[in-house]
Protein backbone atom coordinates (compact mmCIF):
# COMPACT_ATOMS: atom_id res chain seq x y z
CA UNK A 1 0.00 0.00 0.00
CA UNK A 2 0.81 3.58 -1.26
CA UNK A 3 1.23 6.49 1.97
CA UNK A 4 0.71 9.91 0.97
CA UNK A 5 0.86 11.31 4.68
CA UNK A 6 0.96 14.80 4.91
CA UNK A 7 3.77 14.09 7.90
CA UNK A 8 6.59 16.62 8.01
CA UNK A 9 8.17 13.75 10.65
CA UNK A 10 8.77 11.09 8.02
CA UNK A 11 10.28 13.05 5.90
CA UNK A 12 12.63 15.11 8.67
CA UNK A 13 13.48 11.10 9.61
CA UNK A 14 14.30 10.65 5.82
CA UNK A 15 16.38 13.25 5.27
CA UNK A 16 18.39 13.15 8.45
CA UNK A 17 19.06 8.93 7.87
CA UNK A 18 19.42 9.08 4.08
CA UNK A 19 21.55 11.89 3.17
CA UNK A 20 22.82 9.65 0.36
CA UNK A 21 22.58 12.09 -2.90
CA UNK A 22 23.72 14.77 -0.51
CA UNK A 23 21.04 17.60 -1.68
CA UNK A 24 21.73 20.14 0.75
CA UNK A 25 18.62 22.34 0.47
CA UNK A 26 16.85 18.44 1.98
CA UNK A 27 15.69 20.65 4.62
CA UNK A 28 13.21 21.75 2.47
CA UNK A 29 11.61 18.49 2.44
CA UNK A 30 9.88 19.86 5.97
CA UNK A 31 7.84 22.52 4.27
CA UNK A 32 4.81 23.39 4.80
CA UNK A 33 2.49 22.24 2.12
CA UNK A 34 4.95 19.54 1.44
CA UNK A 35 3.12 15.72 0.53
CA UNK A 36 5.22 12.60 1.08
CA UNK A 37 4.87 9.50 -0.81
CA UNK A 38 6.26 6.55 1.49
CA UNK A 39 6.12 2.97 1.21
CA UNK A 40 5.41 0.85 4.47
CA UNK A 41 7.58 -1.76 3.60
CA UNK A 42 10.40 0.21 1.88
CA UNK A 43 12.97 3.12 3.82
CA UNK A 44 12.58 6.74 2.78
CA UNK A 45 10.20 8.99 1.13
CA UNK A 46 9.15 11.48 -1.96
CA UNK A 47 8.97 14.72 -1.92
CA UNK A 48 6.54 16.76 -3.69
CA UNK A 49 3.21 19.14 -4.36
CA UNK A 50 0.28 18.34 -6.73
CA UNK A 51 0.44 21.27 -8.81
CA UNK A 52 -2.13 21.46 -11.89
CA UNK A 53 -1.46 18.71 -13.91
CA UNK A 54 1.84 17.94 -12.69
CA UNK A 55 3.45 16.38 -9.51
CA UNK A 56 6.08 18.70 -8.97
CA UNK A 57 8.88 16.53 -7.00
CA UNK A 58 11.69 18.31 -4.98
CA UNK A 59 14.97 16.27 -5.08
CA UNK A 60 15.08 12.73 -5.82
CA UNK A 61 14.05 9.87 -3.40
CA UNK A 62 14.94 10.95 0.48
CA UNK A 63 16.37 6.83 0.47
CA UNK A 64 18.95 4.21 0.55
CA UNK A 65 19.91 3.29 -2.76
CA UNK A 66 18.70 0.09 -2.95
CA UNK A 67 15.12 1.80 -2.07
CA UNK A 68 15.49 4.83 -4.86
CA UNK A 69 13.69 2.71 -7.09
CA UNK A 70 11.26 1.28 -6.23
CA UNK A 71 9.98 4.43 -4.02
CA UNK A 72 10.25 6.24 -7.89
CA UNK A 73 8.15 3.40 -9.43
CA UNK A 74 5.43 4.07 -6.59
CA UNK A 75 5.49 7.74 -7.71
CA UNK A 76 5.18 6.63 -11.13
CA UNK A 77 2.34 4.56 -10.70
CA UNK A 78 0.77 7.15 -8.06
CA UNK A 79 1.16 9.84 -11.00
CA UNK A 80 -0.30 7.31 -13.34
CA UNK A 81 -3.47 7.17 -11.10
CA UNK A 82 -4.13 10.62 -11.05
CA UNK A 83 -3.42 11.57 -14.46
CA UNK A 84 -0.42 13.88 -13.78
CA UNK A 85 3.05 14.26 -15.20
CA UNK A 86 5.97 14.07 -12.75
CA UNK A 87 8.19 17.50 -13.05
CA UNK A 88 11.31 16.57 -10.56
CA UNK A 89 13.20 20.11 -9.29
CA UNK A 90 16.64 20.05 -7.57
CA UNK A 91 18.06 17.14 -8.18
CA UNK A 92 21.55 16.20 -7.62
CA UNK A 93 23.71 14.28 -9.66
CA UNK A 94 23.40 11.20 -7.79
CA UNK A 95 19.84 11.06 -7.89
CA UNK A 96 19.95 11.39 -12.03
CA UNK A 97 20.38 7.21 -12.75
CA UNK A 98 16.99 6.14 -11.49
CA UNK A 99 15.62 8.58 -13.13
CA UNK A 100 17.61 7.77 -16.89
CA UNK A 101 16.58 4.54 -16.14
CA UNK A 102 13.08 5.71 -16.06
CA UNK A 103 13.19 7.53 -19.37
CA UNK A 104 13.20 10.88 -17.68
CA UNK A 105 15.33 13.57 -19.52
CA UNK A 106 17.49 14.96 -16.81
CA UNK A 107 18.97 18.61 -17.94
CA UNK A 108 21.14 20.93 -15.68
CA UNK A 109 18.93 23.63 -14.14
CA UNK A 110 21.35 25.65 -12.36
CA UNK A 111 23.80 24.63 -8.93
CA UNK A 112 24.35 25.54 -5.59
CA UNK A 113 27.22 26.57 -3.29
CA UNK A 114 29.18 25.63 -0.46
CA UNK A 115 32.12 26.75 1.72
CA UNK A 116 34.73 24.74 3.77
CA UNK A 117 34.90 26.91 7.15
CA UNK A 118 37.88 25.50 8.51
CA UNK A 119 39.70 27.00 5.70
CA UNK A 120 37.90 30.43 5.66
CA UNK A 121 39.03 33.38 6.34
CA UNK A 122 38.09 36.88 4.90
CA UNK A 123 41.75 37.93 4.83
CA UNK A 124 43.51 38.94 1.66
CA UNK A 125 42.96 41.44 -1.32
CA UNK A 126 39.99 39.08 -2.67
CA UNK A 127 38.02 40.08 0.44
CA UNK A 128 39.10 43.83 -0.07
CA UNK A 129 35.69 44.78 -1.26
CA UNK A 130 33.63 42.71 1.04
CA UNK A 131 35.25 43.22 4.29
CA UNK A 132 34.58 47.02 3.46
CA UNK A 133 31.43 46.43 2.94
CA UNK A 134 31.00 45.21 5.96
CA UNK A 135 32.71 47.43 8.39
CA UNK A 136 30.49 50.25 6.61
CA UNK A 137 27.67 48.31 7.66
CA UNK A 138 28.99 47.77 11.35
CA UNK A 139 29.91 51.90 11.26
CA UNK A 140 25.87 52.38 10.45
CA UNK A 141 25.25 51.16 14.29
CA UNK A 142 24.15 47.33 13.30
CA UNK A 143 24.41 44.92 15.72
CA UNK A 144 24.12 41.49 15.15
CA UNK A 145 22.75 38.62 17.47
CA UNK A 146 21.93 35.02 17.31
CA UNK A 147 18.28 34.95 18.53
CA UNK A 148 15.50 32.65 19.22
CA UNK A 149 12.65 33.12 16.90
CA UNK A 150 10.11 34.72 19.19
CA UNK A 151 12.22 37.67 19.85
CA UNK A 152 12.09 38.91 16.64
CA UNK A 153 9.05 36.67 15.19
CA UNK A 154 6.61 40.02 14.72
CA UNK A 155 9.29 42.40 13.57
CA UNK A 156 10.21 39.47 10.68
CA UNK A 157 7.05 39.71 9.62
CA UNK A 158 6.91 43.32 9.18
CA UNK A 159 10.17 43.21 7.28
CA UNK A 160 9.04 40.57 5.16
CA UNK A 161 5.76 42.58 3.98
CA UNK A 162 7.81 45.83 3.48
CA UNK A 163 10.49 43.37 1.47
CA UNK A 164 7.29 41.84 -0.76
CA UNK A 165 6.08 45.64 -1.01
CA UNK A 166 9.57 46.70 -2.40
CA UNK A 167 9.52 44.33 -5.20
CA UNK A 168 6.54 45.75 -6.45
CA UNK A 169 3.48 43.37 -4.10
CA UNK A 170 5.46 40.28 -5.22
CA UNK A 171 4.24 36.97 -4.44
CA UNK A 172 5.51 34.97 -1.53
CA UNK A 173 7.56 32.30 -3.07
CA UNK A 174 7.22 28.57 -1.35
CA UNK A 175 8.38 25.48 -1.68
CA UNK A 176 12.04 25.82 -2.80
CA UNK A 177 12.56 28.73 -0.30
CA UNK A 178 12.99 28.25 3.34
CA UNK A 179 10.59 29.35 6.23
CA UNK A 180 10.75 29.88 9.55
CA UNK A 181 8.34 28.67 12.44
CA UNK A 182 6.70 25.68 12.59
CA UNK A 183 7.08 22.28 14.74
CA UNK A 184 11.16 22.40 13.37
CA UNK A 185 12.17 25.83 14.00
CA UNK A 186 14.13 24.55 16.77
CA UNK A 187 16.26 22.86 14.59
CA UNK A 188 17.34 26.36 12.55
CA UNK A 189 19.25 28.77 13.39
CA UNK A 190 18.28 32.38 13.36
CA UNK A 191 20.76 35.71 13.21
CA UNK A 192 19.31 39.24 13.41
CA UNK A 193 21.02 42.37 12.81
CA UNK A 194 19.56 44.92 14.12
CA UNK A 195 19.77 49.04 14.54
CA UNK A 196 18.98 49.73 18.60
CA UNK A 197 16.07 47.79 19.22
CA UNK A 198 14.73 47.51 15.29
CA UNK A 199 15.37 44.54 13.46
CA UNK A 200 17.12 45.68 10.25
CA UNK A 201 17.53 42.17 8.22
CA UNK A 202 17.76 38.53 9.10
CA UNK A 203 19.54 35.32 7.65
CA UNK A 204 17.97 31.79 8.94
CA UNK A 205 19.85 29.00 8.38
CA UNK A 206 18.52 25.50 8.36
CA UNK A 207 20.48 21.87 8.60
CA UNK A 208 22.50 20.21 6.49
CA UNK A 209 23.11 16.27 6.55
CA UNK A 210 25.44 14.06 4.44
CA UNK A 211 29.00 14.06 3.33
CA UNK A 212 29.24 17.91 3.88
CA UNK A 213 27.14 18.65 6.92
CA UNK A 214 26.98 22.46 8.39
CA UNK A 215 24.27 24.58 7.60
CA UNK A 216 22.49 26.39 4.83
CA UNK A 217 22.00 30.06 4.45
CA UNK A 218 18.69 29.90 3.57
CA UNK A 219 16.07 32.62 3.69
CA UNK A 220 17.24 36.17 4.37
CA UNK A 221 15.53 39.75 3.83
CA UNK A 222 16.88 43.27 4.79
CA UNK A 223 14.23 46.19 5.16
CA UNK A 224 14.68 48.19 1.87
CA UNK A 225 16.15 51.18 3.76
CA UNK A 226 18.84 49.57 4.86
CA UNK A 227 23.00 50.37 4.71
CA UNK A 228 24.93 48.46 2.04
CA UNK A 229 26.30 45.70 3.66
CA UNK A 230 23.90 43.97 6.39
CA UNK A 231 23.13 40.99 4.88
CA UNK A 232 27.18 39.86 4.70
CA UNK A 233 27.54 41.61 8.37
CA UNK A 234 24.67 38.99 9.59
CA UNK A 235 26.55 36.37 7.40
CA UNK A 236 30.10 37.01 8.49
CA UNK A 237 28.70 37.00 12.32
CA UNK A 238 27.43 33.31 11.97
CA UNK A 239 30.36 32.34 9.60
CA UNK A 240 32.57 33.26 13.09
CA UNK A 241 29.23 31.28 15.45
CA UNK A 242 30.01 28.21 13.33
CA UNK A 243 34.00 28.13 12.71
CA UNK A 244 34.20 28.46 16.86
CA UNK A 245 31.72 25.73 16.95
CA UNK A 246 33.84 23.46 14.54
CA UNK A 247 31.24 23.63 11.93
CA UNK A 248 33.03 21.94 8.60
CA UNK A 249 30.50 23.75 5.87
CA UNK A 250 28.25 26.54 5.01
CA UNK A 251 25.69 26.04 1.92
CA UNK A 252 24.54 29.20 -0.20
CA UNK A 253 22.07 26.97 -1.93
CA UNK A 254 20.53 26.51 -4.99
CA UNK A 255 20.82 29.70 -7.65
CA UNK A 256 18.52 29.01 -10.77
CA UNK A 257 20.07 28.69 -14.27
CA UNK A 258 23.90 29.60 -12.67
CA UNK A 259 27.07 27.31 -12.59
CA UNK A 260 25.98 25.90 -16.36
CA UNK A 261 28.30 23.06 -17.79
CA UNK A 262 28.02 21.01 -20.41
CA UNK A 263 30.39 18.82 -18.82
CA UNK A 264 27.75 18.31 -15.71
CA UNK A 265 24.73 17.40 -18.31
CA UNK A 266 23.75 13.37 -18.27
CA UNK A 267 23.45 11.56 -21.96
CA UNK A 268 19.86 12.14 -23.14
CA UNK A 269 19.84 15.90 -21.82
CA UNK A 270 18.10 18.27 -23.95
CA UNK A 271 19.97 21.00 -26.09
CA UNK A 272 17.42 22.93 -26.64
CA UNK A 273 16.37 22.89 -23.05
CA UNK A 274 20.42 23.55 -22.04
CA UNK A 275 20.28 26.44 -24.82
CA UNK A 276 17.31 27.97 -22.78
CA UNK A 277 19.05 27.63 -19.79
CA UNK A 278 21.85 29.95 -20.91
CA UNK A 279 19.27 32.36 -22.63
CA UNK A 280 17.41 32.91 -19.01
CA UNK A 281 20.83 32.89 -17.01
CA UNK A 282 22.48 35.69 -19.80
CA UNK A 283 18.95 37.47 -20.46
CA UNK A 284 16.07 36.63 -18.06
CA UNK A 285 16.63 38.66 -15.25
CA UNK A 286 13.10 39.62 -15.56
CA UNK A 287 12.07 36.20 -14.94
CA UNK A 288 14.38 35.65 -12.23
CA UNK A 289 17.14 37.61 -10.48
CA UNK A 290 19.81 34.62 -10.70
CA UNK A 291 22.89 37.01 -11.37
CA UNK A 292 22.24 39.27 -8.85
CA UNK A 293 21.62 35.99 -6.88
CA UNK A 294 25.25 34.71 -7.61
CA UNK A 295 26.69 37.46 -6.89
CA UNK A 296 26.56 37.65 -3.44
CA UNK A 297 27.15 33.58 -3.27
CA UNK A 298 30.14 34.45 -5.60
CA UNK A 299 31.81 37.21 -3.53
CA UNK A 300 32.48 34.80 -0.77
CA UNK A 301 34.47 32.47 -2.99
CA UNK A 302 32.99 29.32 -2.91
CA UNK A 303 34.80 26.45 -2.70
CA UNK A 304 32.01 23.98 -4.45
CA UNK A 305 30.09 24.32 -6.98
CA UNK A 306 27.10 21.05 -7.37
CA UNK A 307 25.52 21.18 -10.39
CA UNK A 308 21.31 20.70 -10.00
CA UNK A 309 18.70 19.07 -12.31
CA UNK A 310 15.20 19.25 -13.29
CA UNK A 311 13.88 15.58 -14.88
CA UNK A 312 11.04 15.81 -16.88
CA UNK A 313 8.90 12.38 -17.37
CA UNK A 314 8.12 13.13 -20.97
CA UNK A 315 10.59 14.65 -22.60
CA UNK A 316 11.84 18.50 -21.27
CA UNK A 317 9.03 20.50 -21.41
CA UNK A 318 8.54 24.18 -21.07
CA UNK A 319 5.26 23.70 -19.34
CA UNK A 320 6.35 21.06 -17.03
CA UNK A 321 9.05 23.98 -15.99
CA UNK A 322 6.18 26.53 -15.91
CA UNK A 323 4.56 24.18 -13.00
CA UNK A 324 7.75 24.55 -10.77
CA UNK A 325 7.30 27.87 -11.01
CA UNK A 326 3.76 27.48 -10.09
CA UNK A 327 5.04 24.85 -7.53
CA UNK A 328 6.68 27.81 -5.80
CA UNK A 329 3.74 30.47 -6.23
CA UNK A 330 5.66 32.75 -8.63
CA UNK A 331 3.12 31.51 -11.19
CA UNK B 1 26.80 29.93 -40.91
CA UNK B 2 24.97 33.57 -39.82
CA UNK B 3 21.88 31.82 -40.96
CA UNK B 4 22.00 28.89 -39.16
CA UNK B 5 22.78 31.04 -35.69
CA UNK B 6 19.36 34.04 -37.03
CA UNK B 7 17.20 30.44 -37.44
CA UNK B 8 18.38 29.28 -33.82
CA UNK B 9 18.02 32.92 -31.88
CA UNK B 10 14.46 33.58 -33.48
CA UNK B 11 13.50 29.89 -32.60
CA UNK B 12 14.75 30.20 -28.62
CA UNK B 13 13.01 33.74 -28.80
CA UNK B 14 9.89 32.01 -29.32
CA UNK B 15 10.77 29.59 -26.24
CA UNK B 16 11.22 32.37 -24.19
CA UNK B 17 7.74 34.26 -25.57
CA UNK B 18 6.04 30.74 -24.72
CA UNK B 19 7.11 30.37 -21.83
CA UNK B 20 5.59 33.75 -20.81
CA UNK B 21 2.32 32.26 -22.48
CA UNK B 22 2.46 29.14 -20.58
CA UNK B 23 3.01 31.54 -17.34
CA UNK B 24 0.18 33.37 -18.14
CA UNK B 25 -2.40 30.38 -18.60
CA UNK B 26 -0.40 27.03 -16.98
CA UNK B 27 -3.85 25.35 -17.71
CA UNK B 28 -4.21 25.66 -20.56
CA UNK B 29 -2.76 22.85 -22.75
CA UNK B 30 -3.27 23.65 -25.78
CA UNK B 31 -0.86 26.45 -24.78
CA UNK B 32 1.51 23.84 -23.66
CA UNK B 33 1.25 22.06 -27.10
CA UNK B 34 2.45 25.18 -28.86
CA UNK B 35 5.35 25.57 -26.42
CA UNK B 36 6.59 22.53 -26.15
CA UNK B 37 6.43 22.86 -30.32
CA UNK B 38 8.29 25.96 -29.83
CA UNK B 39 11.55 23.59 -28.06
CA UNK B 40 11.60 20.86 -30.35
CA UNK B 41 12.30 23.24 -33.25
CA UNK B 42 14.79 24.40 -31.30
CA UNK B 43 16.38 21.20 -30.48
CA UNK B 44 15.94 19.86 -34.36
CA UNK B 45 18.06 22.87 -35.06
CA UNK B 46 20.48 22.43 -32.47
CA UNK B 47 20.64 18.78 -33.37
CA UNK B 48 21.98 20.19 -36.58
CA UNK B 49 24.98 22.17 -35.58
CA UNK B 50 28.22 22.58 -33.47
CA UNK B 51 28.57 21.21 -29.98
CA UNK B 52 29.77 24.39 -28.51
CA UNK B 53 26.97 26.80 -29.05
Amino acid sequence: MTGTLARSDIALDAIRCHPDADNPSSFLAVNEGNRYLHLPDTPGVIVYRPTGRYLVQFGGPFAPKEARPRLLRAFLDLAAEQDREIVSIQLQGADAAEYLDEGFTVNQIGASYALRLDTFTLRGTPFMQLRNKIARALRSGLTIHEAPLGEWHVQMKELDSEWLGSKGGARPLEFLVGEYGGPYQHLRRLFAGVHGDRLTGYISYSPVYGSRPGWMHDLSRRRPDSPPGVMEAINKAAIETFQAEGVEWLHFGYTPFSGLSTEAEFPGHSRAFQWFMKELWTNGEHIYPAQTQYAYKEKWKQDVILPEYIAFQSGASIPALVHVFRACNAV
Amino acid sequence: MTDENDEIAAAGARVVEMLGACAEAPDDREVGRAADDALMRLERLLAVAPDDR
